[in-house]
């Protein structure tokens, strides 16, 4: 049996991939802006504070993946306001806070011996694994976020581009900063579920550097990275079914191997005038 | 070619620009000591004055951009604080040229950023925005470049394209900070002409910093040299005659930086 007719066969198996699709897309369209705005380590920053959170969940017995998203976003705004406070710079904070929560969570796991397996798919992701309730999660939370991303799409767009400007132009510039912050903290850990919390770049930067090597216009770079997000988590899931690889691992790698292809194409092709 | 002219309701008397004994401090530095403007309707004013001198402060106090710790900025006779009608002003920041040549955003999209203020927050830009964006574009002559991505244009292109997205929000004033800088001079020449276009044409009312005195003198009406104080407010050519820079300041000039 194929893994096609696997997915053709079982519901859950659909599922997954939905919420995995919906997930790669939100991550897609805010890596845009996260890549945009020189924070392409929080993805990683942020997936290890909500380790911790994870780990938490699963000493306490409560439901990890809603520790790992209050973990997350109260790192991202611990981050953000130390950056804003200027007390260290942004790469800095992220690298502070995010040894902290990994520290925090390898404490909380060696204390409690046999959380082997769960704590595994939270490290590496097992999307084709994940129970019901994290999927209907998962789907409603990426859903929810796209929404926020397409009603704030002019908003998000001049507050990247120019802070100042977007500011006299009468944005809540400082609100829209932390409502960036959580959704990105938020798309983090359903990142982290699908690919794992060790490769959630694979998803929130990846395809969006691959989209801004065309170099066309914002509306077109968010089509194209979102039209690749969904490419590797298609190939990538339909590869780890078929060939039994780690599902996380193959969604990255088939990112990566987009971005390389389109770095090569690109080289290859003559200087097209802009 | 169809233009348009600043709306205006007709009981508006206030000046658009005024700053009423205004000072501004940073990091313990008397960047600005009781400064006042008043900026009328229809007027092209240039805000000159060596560098650190206080100029593109002075501009960011008048618009509410930083605070001031004596006196009042105001917008339309209102405090800026209080100031919403944001569409109403137009304004270009210093270094607007200097964009990240990557950034993936065409000429168009950047002009249509200009329409944010007048439209708002959750709103979404439509047709009439467009138009507006576009309108805009041709008035500045840069229509042809709408596709264009941001980054491969030239210095005094894009200079033109931020010129757009101010002119897109159909404001009242034109609020300028050292626009050419980065710009050769050919284009410079060109872009002054269409000040003066702008502001005898439609009676765009504009205020423009910059540290090119001599140019500045040819195109504004009224000159403002700024130096922590303002040193002089008149005519060009009474600058001229009055020794122009180096009689200004005298008492002030910064070691080693004669000169524009």
């Amino acid at each position: 049996m194929t893994a096609i007719d696997l997915f053709l066969q079982y519901e859950f198996l659909q599922r997954a991939l939905l919420a995995a699709l919906a997930v790669a897309a939100l991550c897609a369209a805010l890596g845009v802006y996260v890549v945009l705005r020189g924070l392409s380590m929080l993805g990683d920053g942020l997936a290890h504070i909500s380790f911790a959170g994870v780990a938490l969940g699963l000493v306490l017995g409560l439901y990890p993946l809603a520790l790992a998203l209050i973990a997350a976003v109260a790192g991202a705004l611990i981050i953000h306001a130390l950056r804003a406070k200027e007390v260290v710079r942004g790469d800095t904070a992220i690298g502070i806070l995010f040894t902290a929560g990994l520290a925090t969570g390898i404490l909380l796991v060696s204390r409690s011996r046999g959380l082997g397996v769960d704590l595994s798919s939270y490290l590496f992701g097992n999307l084709l694994a994940v129970g019901a309730r994290d999927v209907a999660t998962v789907g409603a939370i990426a859903g929810a976020l796209l929404l926020i991303l397409v009603v704030l799409h002019k908003e998000l767009f001049y507050v990247t581009f120019n802070e100042e400007a977007a500011r006299l132009s009468g944005l809540p510039v400082g609100m829209l900063n932390v409502l960036f912050t959580a959704a990105t903290a938020a798309s983090i850990v359903i990142a982290a579920r699908v690919v794992g919390v060790l490769l959630v770049s694979a998803l929130l930067v990846v395809p969006a550097a691959t989209a801004l090597q065309f170099e066309r216009s914002f509306r077109a770079t968010l089509a194209i990275s979102v039209a690749t997000g969904l490419a590797s988590v298609l190939i990538g899931v339909w590869a780890a079914a078929e060939y039994s690889l780690a599902t996380g691992a193959s969604v990255a790698l088939t990112a990566t191997a987009l971005f390389a292809l389109v770095v090569l194409v690109k080289r290859a092709l003559p200087r097209a005038a802009a | 070619m169809h233009v348009r002219t600043p709306r205006r309701s007709p009981h508006d008397t206030a000046p658009p620009v005024e700053v009423d004994d205004i000072c501004v401090r940073y990091n313990g530095v008397q960047v600005l000591d009781h400064v006042g403007l008043k900026v009328d309707h229809g007027e092209f004013v240039g805000i000159v004055g060596p560098n650190g001198a206080g100029k593109s402060t002075l501009l960011k106090a008048a618009l509410g951009l930083v605070p001031t710790t004596c006196g009042e900025a105001r917008l339309f006779g209102k405090p800026v604080g209080k100031f919403h009608e944001f569409e109403r002003v137009g304004y270009v920041p210093q270094h607007a040229v200097h964009v990240d040549t990557r950034f993936p955003a065409t000429a168009l999209e950047v002009v249509l950023l200009g329409r944010v203020g007048r439209r708002g927050l959750l709103r979404r830009l439509g047709a009439e925005d467009r138009a507006a964006a576009r309108h805009a574009m041709e008035e500045v002559g840069i229509a042809h470049l709408s596709e264009r991505r941001i980054g491969t244009l030239s210095g005094g292109e894009r200079q033109r394209v931020f010129l757009a997205k101010a002119l897109a929000a159909e404001p009242e004033v034109l609020i300028l900070d050292e626009p050419t800088t980065g710009v050769d001079p050919r284009a410079r020449e060109g872009f002054y002409r269409l000040l003066d276009h702008l502001n005898h044409d439609h009676h765009m009312t504009i205020v423009l910093v910059s540290h090119d005195t001599q140019a500045l003198s040819l195109v504004v009406h009224r000159l403002v040299a700024v130096n922590h104080t303002i040193v002089f407010d008149g005519a060009p050519q009474d600058f001229e005659a009055k020794g122009g820079y180096g009689a200004a300041y005298d008492l002030h000039m910064h070691h080693g930086e004669v000169g524009p």
